[in-house]
C-alpha cells in the first residue's frame, strides 16, 4: 500500500530526466525519451498491481465479491478493516495555527482511477509510439505526457483539496501544451488557450469554494472538512455555496455546460492525447472529484440538483451537436461531453456506484474510440495531403472497412459498447444509471438519459457508416485535386452528404449518388490510376502492429469491463465503490429493455439513413434547416462567447488601458507637471537679480525659522547648534 | 560563542559595501577595458549573492527578531546611527536582492555604451537597496532609499529606449514625492518619539516600536501620518493610482535596470510599508487598512485589464507589476498573519518571477528592437530555451502550482477571504485575467506559424541562460519546498501582526 506514492513519482522523474538528460542526446532524444515515458508509466502501472493485490488484504471493500480475490481476509477480518488507508500525511509548511500538508490516500476509488490511468496511459503512449513517429518533436510529446501522467496519478491519490487543486491545476497546462503540440497552426494554439482559460474560469469557483472550505475549518484534508459537514460545524447555506463552487471546477474541467466550449476545440491535439486527456482521464477528474468530495455535496440538496441538472442538461444537448458533425473526433469529443453528463447526472442523483461505474466503463471504450479514429486519420492523412481537405472529415472517408480491418473491428466493438448494447460493457453501466435515476424518481433525467442513449447510438454508427462503409469517396477529394474530374463539375469537390439545403443536394445529386453504392465509380478509379500517378496519393492502409496492438488490447476491457458490476450476478465494483452503504440496483428489466431499445433504434436509423438508403440524410437535413443549422453550429455557443469576449472582456479592459492613460496619466500626472512648469516660467520673475531684495528675504527667512524653533522646540536649537 | 545567526557579523554590511566598493573601482578601471570592468561588476555582485545566501542560510528564524545585527555612531548628536540587521521579512529581500543584482549584471554583458558609468550606477542603486534592506535606523534606511531611486534618472534617460526622457523625469519625480512624503513622516516619528520631555528622540526602529515611544504616538497623530508613510512608500511600490510611472519606466528601462526597478525597487516600496509604516503606525494602520485593501484590489484587476490591452510586451509586464504588487498591498492591508506573510513571499516570487521575464524581453528586443506583441510568430521553433523560460515565468504570473507564486498568492487570497471576502473574489477573478493576458502573449509571439522574418534571432546566449536558470529554479525550489521562506517570514509577521492586532 504505501508504494502508492512511486505510481505519480515514476512519470514525474521521467519527466525530468527527459527535460534535463534526454534532450541533451541529439538524435537519440527522442528514442531515449520515450523508453523513459513509457517505462515509468508501464512501472506506475505495476504499482497499481501491487497496491490492488495489498488492497484486497487490507481495505474494507469486494471480499465477498469472490472472483478478484487474491488475498481474502475473514469475514470477520473483513468487518474491520478500514474504506481508506492513509498512508502519506507529510508536513508541507505552516503559517501561524495553519499547517500545510500533502496527504495521499488509497481507497477503492483511488485504486480503480489509478488502474485505468495507468492501463490506459501505458498503450496509449506505446500506441503513440507509432502515431507520432518521424514527428521533430517526438521527445517533447513524450517528456509532456510524463508530467501529464505524474499530475493525473497525484489528482488520484490526493486526499487533500490543495494538493489536488494543485495537480488539477498541472494536468490543464499538460492539456494546454499537448493540446498546442503543433502550435506552428493558428487554431491550434488558439485551442490550447481556449481550453486553459476555460476551465480556468470554472477553476475561480473551485479556489473560492476551497477558501470557504478551508477558512470554516483550518484545513485542506478532505476527512477532516467532511467531518466537519457531518458534524453540523459549517453554516448549511456556506456548505452548499461551497459545493456549488467546488462543482464549478468540475463544470470547467469535465466539459459541462455551459463550459463545454473548450473540450472539442481540444481536439486539435494529436489524436493519441485526445484519447487519454480528454477522453479517458483528465476530463474525467471533474467526475472524479464530485465522487471524491461527494460528501460535500450530499450534504446539500440544493447542490446535488444543480448538479443533476447541469448533467442532464450537457447529457442531451451535447448529444444532439454530435450527431451534425463531420469531424470524426468532433463526433467523439461532443459524445464525451454528452457522457460525462450522464456520470454527472448520475452522481447528482445519489446513484454514486453508477456516475463512477460509467466513468469507469467509458474511459476504456472512448480511449478505445479515439485512438481507432486516430488510426483512421492516421492513414487518411498522407491520402488527403495536399488536397486541402481535413484527414479527420467523415464526409472523406468511406469504404474503410476492407482497408483497416483491425480498426473497423475494434472501433465497431467501442461503439456497440458506447452504444450500450447487450452484453458490452456501456449497457451495463449506462443501465445502472437509469435505474438509479428511475430509484430517485427523476423522470426527467430518465428520459433524456434514454433519448441520449438513442442519439448515442445514432451518431456512433452514422460515423462508422460514413467513414467504413459506402464509397471510397476519399478518391474524389484526391480526384478533384487533379486537371478534370467529375468532382470538378459537381461544384468545387464539395460533396452534399446532408446539409441544411435543398439546392446543395440538388447540385450534388451526382455525388450523392456515390454514397449509396458499394462501388465505386469507374471514372474515379480511372482519375487516381491515370495520369496522375497512383504513388502519388496511396490508399489508405491498416497502421503499424504498434498502434493495432494496443487498440486490441484495449477492446478487451472496452467489451468487457462492464462485467465487473452485473446486478445479480458479479457485484465487485459495487461492493468496492459505493457512498454510505452498499448498493445494488436490481436487475430491472424493463429499464434494461428500454435502453437497449434506445440504443437499437439508434442504430437502425442510422443505418436505414446512411447503409441502405431508405432515408436520405439530406432530405432529412433539408426537412429541417433552422434546426440542422443550429446544431452544425453547435447552437451558436463559440460565436455567443466570442462576442462576449470581444465586447465585454477586450471592451473592460480597453477601457482599463484608455483611463489609465488618459485620466490618471495625462489628467493627474502630466497636468500637474505642466502647471508645475509653468508655474516656474512666472515664480523666475521673482528672481531680480538686485543684492537687497534677496538680503532682505534672508533676513526675514533666518527670524521666522528662529522663532519658530525656538518657540516650538527650544531643546531641537540647543542640541543642534550648541 | 557564536550562535546561528549572530555567526559572521559584518556580512550586513558586506552586502552594503561590496558593491559600493566595486563601484568605485569600476571607477577607476580606464574605459579601453571593458572586460576588467565586467569583471568587477560580475564578481561584487557575485559576492553580494554569496553574502545574501549566507545571511539566509544563517538567519535562526527560531529565534526570530533582528540577527546579525551592527551598530556604527553616524551623528550622535541627533540620535542617527548606522544600525543594521535582518528578520525574516528582510533577509528574504536582501536574498531576492543578490539573486536580481548577479543576474542582471551578467546579462547586461552586451552593454556597449559607456559600460562603466552604466555599471558603477548600476550597483551603486544596489548598494542602497541592501542598505534599506538592512537599516534598522529610519534616518540611514532613508538616505539609502535615496541612494537606491536617484540613479535610476540616469539609467534609464541614458541607457533607456521608447520615451526615455519623459518616462526617466517622470518616475523620478513621483518617487521623490514619494520620499518627501516619507520624509515628512520620518521627521514627525522623530519629532513625536521625542514629546514632552519622556521620549528619546531617535531613528532607532525597534526603539521607535517600542511601547514606551508607542505610547506617545496617539490615535490621531498615528491616523494622520500613516497614509502619509503608506503613500510614500506606496509610490514606490507602483500602489494604485500611484502607479503610473511604472508602465512607463519599465517600457523605457534598459534590461537590467528593469530587472533591478521591477524586481527589487518597487518590493523597496512595499517593504517600506511593512517596516515603517505598519510597524512603527499599527493605530493608524487598523485605521486605514480598508482603504488601502480598495486601492491593492482596485490595482490587481484593474492593471490584469490594463494588461490585457497592451500590445509591448514591457508594457504588458509593467501592468502586470501593477497587478501583482496590488497583490501585495492587499496581503498587508488584510492585516492577518497569512495575508502579511503571503505578501512578503509574493514580493519575492514577484521579484525573481518579473527579473526574468525583463531578462527575457530585453534578450529579444535587443536582436528584434521591437517588442510589439503581435509582430512575432511562432518564435518556439527557432528558440525553444527563450520560449520555454519565457512560459515558465508566465505560468508563475499566472498562479501555477509548483511555483513560489502560487503559494504567495494562495497565503494572500486566504488572508483576504479572512478578513474581505469579497476583495478576495476580486483578487482570484483578477487571476482568471492574468491568464488571459498571459496566454495571449505567449500564443500571438510564440505559437502560430512561424514569421520567416525572425528567422535570424539567435536563442539564448549562454550568460542569458545562465541567468534565466538561476532565476527558474529559484522559483521552482521555492514552489515545492516553501518552509524556509514561511519559517523566517511568518516568524517575523508575527509580531507585527500582534502589534496591530490583526488576525492571526
Amino acid at each position: 500500500m504505501d508504494i502508492a506514492w512511486l505510481a505519480p513519482v515514476l512519470p514525474a522523474a521521467a519527466f525530468f530526466f527527459n527535460v534535463l538528460i534526454a534532450r541533451q542526446l541529439g538524435r537519440f532524444k527522442h528514442g531515449v525519451a520515450a523508453a523513459a515515458a513509457i517505462g515509468s508509466i508501464v512501472g506506475a502501472f505495476a504499482v497499481f498491481l501491487v497496491v490492488f493485490l495489498d488492497a484486497q488484504a487490507h481495505l474494507g471493500g469486494p471480499a465477498h465479491a469472490g472472483g478478484i480475490k487474491l488475498a481474502a481476509p475473514s469475514l470477520q477480518e473483513e468487518a474491520e478493516l478500514p474504506r481508506r488507508l492513509l498512508f502519506d500525511h507529510i508536513p508541507w509548511f505552516s503559517v501561524g495555527r495553519w499547517d500545510f500538508y500533502t496527504t495521499l490516500s488509497v481507497d477503492w476509488v483511488s485504486i480503480m482511477m489509478l488502474g485505468v490511468v495507468g492501463f490506459l496511459a501505458s498503450l496509449i503512449q506505446i500506441y503513440s509510439i507509432g502515431y507520432m513517429r518521424g514527428d521533430n518533436r517526438f521527445w517533447w510529446f513524450f517528456t509532456v505526457m510524463s508530467l501529464f501522467c505524474a499530475a493525473m496519478l497525484g489528482l488520484v491519490l490526493a486526499y487533500d483539496f490543495l494538493l489536488m487543486y494543485m495537480c488539477w491545476e498541472l494536468v490543464g497546462l499538460c492539456s494546454f501544451l499537448l493540446i498546442g503540440f503543433w502550435y506552428q497552426e493558428r487554431d491550434n494554439a488558439e485551442a490550447a488557450k481556449k481550453a486553459f482559460i476555460t476551465t480556468r474560469l470554472g477553476d475561480v469557483g473551485f479556489f473560492i469554494g476551497l477558501a470557504i472550505l478551508f477558512l470554516q475549518t483550518n484545513t485542506f484534508r478532505m476527512d477532516e472538512i467532511f467531518e466537519a459537514i457531518d458534524a453540523g460545524r459549517i453554516d448549511p447555506t456556506l456548505v452548499t455555496v461551497a459545493g456549488i463552487l467546488v462543482f464549478m471546477g468540475a463544470i470547467g474541467k469535465s466539459g459541462q455546460f455551459p463550459l463545454h466550449v473548450w473540450l472539442p476545440d481540444a481536439m486539435a491535439g494529436p489524436t493519441p492525447v485526445s484519447a487519454l486527456v480528454h477522453s479517458a482521464t483528465m476530463v474525467a477528474a471533474g467526475v472524479y472529484l464530485i465522487g471524491r468530495a461527494y460528501p460535500l455535496f450530499v450534504a446539500s440538496p440544493v447542490t446535488m440538483a444543480v448538479i443533476a441538472t447541469i448533467g442532464t442538461i450537457t447529457a442531451i444537448f451535447a448529444a444532439t451537436i454530435a450527431l451534425t458533425q463531420r469531424d470524426i473526433k468532433k463526433v467523439l469529443a461532443y459524445s464525451t461531453v454528452s457522457q460525462l453528463g450522464y456520470m454527472v447526472m448520475a452522481l447528482g442523483l445519489g446513484a454514486y456506484t453508477a456516475g463512477l461505474f460509467h466513468l469507469f466503463t467509458h474511459a476504456f471504450f472512448k480511449a478505445l474510440l479515439f485512438l481507432g479514429a486516430g488510426s483512421v486519420i492516421h492513414s487518411m492523412e498522407p491520402v488527403l495531403h495536399g488536397t486541402g481537405k481535413s484527414p479527420n472529415d467523415v464526409f472523406w472517408m468511406g469504404g474503410l472497412r476492407r482497408r483497416m480491418p483491425i480498426t473497423f473491428l475494434t472501433f465497431v466493438v467501442g461503439s456497440l459498447s458506447l452504444a450500450g448494447i447487450f452484453p458490452l460493457s456501456g449497457f451495463w453501466s449506462k443501465d445502472e444509471i437509469l435505474v438509479g435515476a428511475l430509484d430517485a424518481g427523476a423522470w426527467v433525467p430518465f428520459a433524456v438519459g434514454l433519448v441520449t442513449a438513442f442519439l448515442t447510438a445514432f451518431y456512433m454508427f452514422r460515423a462508422i457508416y460514413l467513414a467504413f462503409f459506402g464509397a471510397e469517396r476519399w478518391r474524389l477529394a484526391v480526384a478533384g485535386s487533379g486537371p478534370v474530374t467529375v468532382a470538378h463539375a459537381a461544384g468545387g469537390g464539395v460533396i452534399a452528404l446532408e446539409g441544411p439545403d435543398r439546392d446543395t443536394t440538388a447540385r450534388h445529386g451526382a455525388a450523392t449518388a456515390t454514397v449509396d453504392t458499394q462501388d465505386v465509380p469507374a471514372h474515379l478509379e480511372a482519375g487516381d490510376h491515370g495520369g496522375q500517378g497512383a504513388d502519388h496519393h496511396a490508399a489508405p492502409h491498416e497502421s503499424p502492429w504498434v498502434m493495432t496492438v494496443p487498440l486490441l488490447i484495449i477492446s478487451v476491457p472496452a467489451a468487457i469491463a462492464g462485467w465487473l458490476n452485473i446486478p445479480g450476478v458479479f457485484t465487485a465494483f459495487g461492493d468496492a465503490i459505493y457512498y454510505g452503504e452498499v448498493h445494488h440496483e436490481g436487475l430491472n428489466l424493463a429499464v434494461a429493455a428500454a435502453g437497449l431499445l434506445a440504443g437499437v433504434l439508434g442504430i437502425a436509423v442510422a443505418t436505414i439513413m446512411y447503409w441502405k438508403p431508405l432515408l436520405s440524410p439530406v432530405a432529412v437535413g433539408a426537412s429541417f434547416p433552422r434546426l440542422y443549422r443550429l446544431l452544425y453550429n453547435k447552437y451558436y455557443f463559440d460565436e455567443m462567447y466570442q462576442w462576449v469576449i470581444d465586447h465585454v472582456v477586450l471592451g473592460i479592459s480597453g477601457l482599463a488601458a484608455v483611463f489609465d492613460r488618459k485620466v490618471i496619466n495625462e489628467g493627474v500626472v502630466d497636468r500637474p507637471a505642466m502647471l508645475t512648469s509653468r508655474l516656474g516660467y512666472w515664480l523666475r520673475f521673482l528672481q531680480t537679480g538686485r543684492t537687497y531684495n534677496y538680503a532682505f528675504a534672508f533676513v526675514v527667512g533666518i527670524l521666522v525659522a528662529g522663532v519658530v524653533l525656538a518657540g516650538f522646540r527650544p531643546d531641537f536649537l540647543q542640541a543642534s547648534l550648541w | 560563542m557564536n550562535s546561528r545567526g549572530d555567526a559572521g557579523v559584518g556580512y550586513l554590511s558586506g552586502t552594503v559595501l561590496a558593491p559600493f566598493i566595486s563601484a568605485l573601482i569600476i571607477m577607476v578601471i580606464p574605459r579601453r577595458w571593458p572586460w576588467a570592468i565586467r569583471l568587477v561588476a560580475t564578481a561584487g555582485s557575485g559576492l553580494t549573492l554569496v553574502l545574501s545566501l549566507l545571511i539566509f542560510v544563517g538567519y535562526d528564524w527560531q529565534r526570530a527578531g533582528f540577527q546579525f545585527q551592527e551598530l556604527y555612531e553616524w551623528i550622535p548628536e541627533l540620535g542617527i546611527r548606522v544600525r543594521l540587521g535582518v528578520d525574516g521579512i528582510s533577509v528574504p529581500m536582501v536574498l531576492l536582492t543578490g539573486l536580481v543584482i548577479f543576474t542582471g549584471s551578467i546579462v547586461s554583458f552586451k552593454i556597449a555604451d559607456r559600460p562603466k558609468e552604466y555599471y558603477a550606477l548600476l550597483l551603486i542603486l544596489v548598494a542602497g537597496v541592501f542598505g534599506v534592506f538592512v537599516s534598522l535606523d529610519l534616518f540611514f534606511l532613508f538616505f539609502a532609499y535615496e541612494i537606491a531611486v536617484l540613479p535610476m534618472y540616469l539609467l534609464i534617460a541614458v541607457w533607456g529606449s521608447t520615451r526615455k526622457d519623459y518616462a526617466a523625469m517622470k518616475l523620478t519625480l513621483m518617487l521623490v514625492a514619494g520620499s518627501v512624503l516619507v520624509w515628512v513622516g520620518l521627521l514627525a516619528v522623530y519629532v513625536q518619539s521625542g514629546a514632552s520631555g519622556a521620549g528619546i528622540s531617535s531613528f532607532d526602529i525597534e526603539a521607535l516600536a517600542s511601547p514606551q515611544v508607542q505610547r506617545l504616538f496617539s490615535p490621531s497623530f498615528q491616523n494622520i501620518f500613516f497614509p502619509i508613510f503608506f503613500i510614500g512608500f506606496g509610490v514606490l511600490a507602483a500602489m494604485w493610482p500611484f502607479h503610473t510611472w511604472s508602465p512607463d519606466g519599465h517600457v523605457a528601462a534598459p534590461t537590467a535596470v528593469s530587472m533591478l526597478h521591477a524586481g527589487v525597487l518597487m518590493k523597496l516600496g512595499a517593504y517600506g510599508c511593512i517596516r515603517v509604516a505598519v510597524f512603527l503606525l499599527p493605530e493608524g494602520a487598523r485605521f486605514w487598512a480598508p482603504v488601502f485593501l480598495v486601492c491593492g484590489t482596485v490595482a490587481a484587476v484593474y492593471g490584469a485589464f490594463s494588461a490585457l490591452a497592451q500590445r509591448d510586451f514591457k508594457f504588458v509586464i509593467g501592468y502586470s507589476s501593477v497587478s501583482h504588487m496590488g497583490y501585495v498591498i492587499v496581503g498587508i492591508s488584510t492585516l492577518s498573519l497569512v495575508g502579511m506573510s503571503g505578501a512578503v513571499l509574493q514580493m519575492f516570487a514577484h521579484g525573481i518571477m518579473t527579473a526574468l521575464f525583463f531578462a527575457l524581453v530585453g534578450a529579444i528586443y535587443d536582436q528584434a528592437h521591437t517588442r510589439e506583441i503581435g509582430i512575432f510568430g511562432g518564435l518556439a521553433r527557432t528558440m525553444p530555451w527563450f520560449v520555454g523560460f519565457f512560459a515558465i515565468a508566465g505560468l508563475a504570473s499566472l498562479g501555477l502550482p509548483g511555483l513560489a507564486n502560487f503559494l504567495a498568492e494562495l497565503l494572500i487570497f486566504l488572508g483576504t477571504f479572512q478578513t474581505y471576502p469579497i476583495a478576495g473574489v476580486l483578487c482570484v477573478v483578477a487571476v482568471a485575467v492574468t491568464a488571459t493576458y498571459i496566454l495571449r502573449l505567449v500564443g500571438r509571439s510564440f505559437f502560430g506559424p512561424f514569421n520567416a522574418r525572425w528567422g535570424g534571432l539567435h536563442d539564448m546566449l549562454p550568460n542569458e541562460w545562465i541567468a534565466a536558470g538561476i532565476l527558474v529554479v529559484t522559483l521552482i525550489i521555492v514552489g515545492l519546498y516553501p518552509a524556509p521562506f514561511m519559517n523566517m517570514i511568518n516568524a517575523s509577521s508575527l509580531p507585527i501582526i500582534e502589534k496591530v492586532g490583526g488576525v492571526r
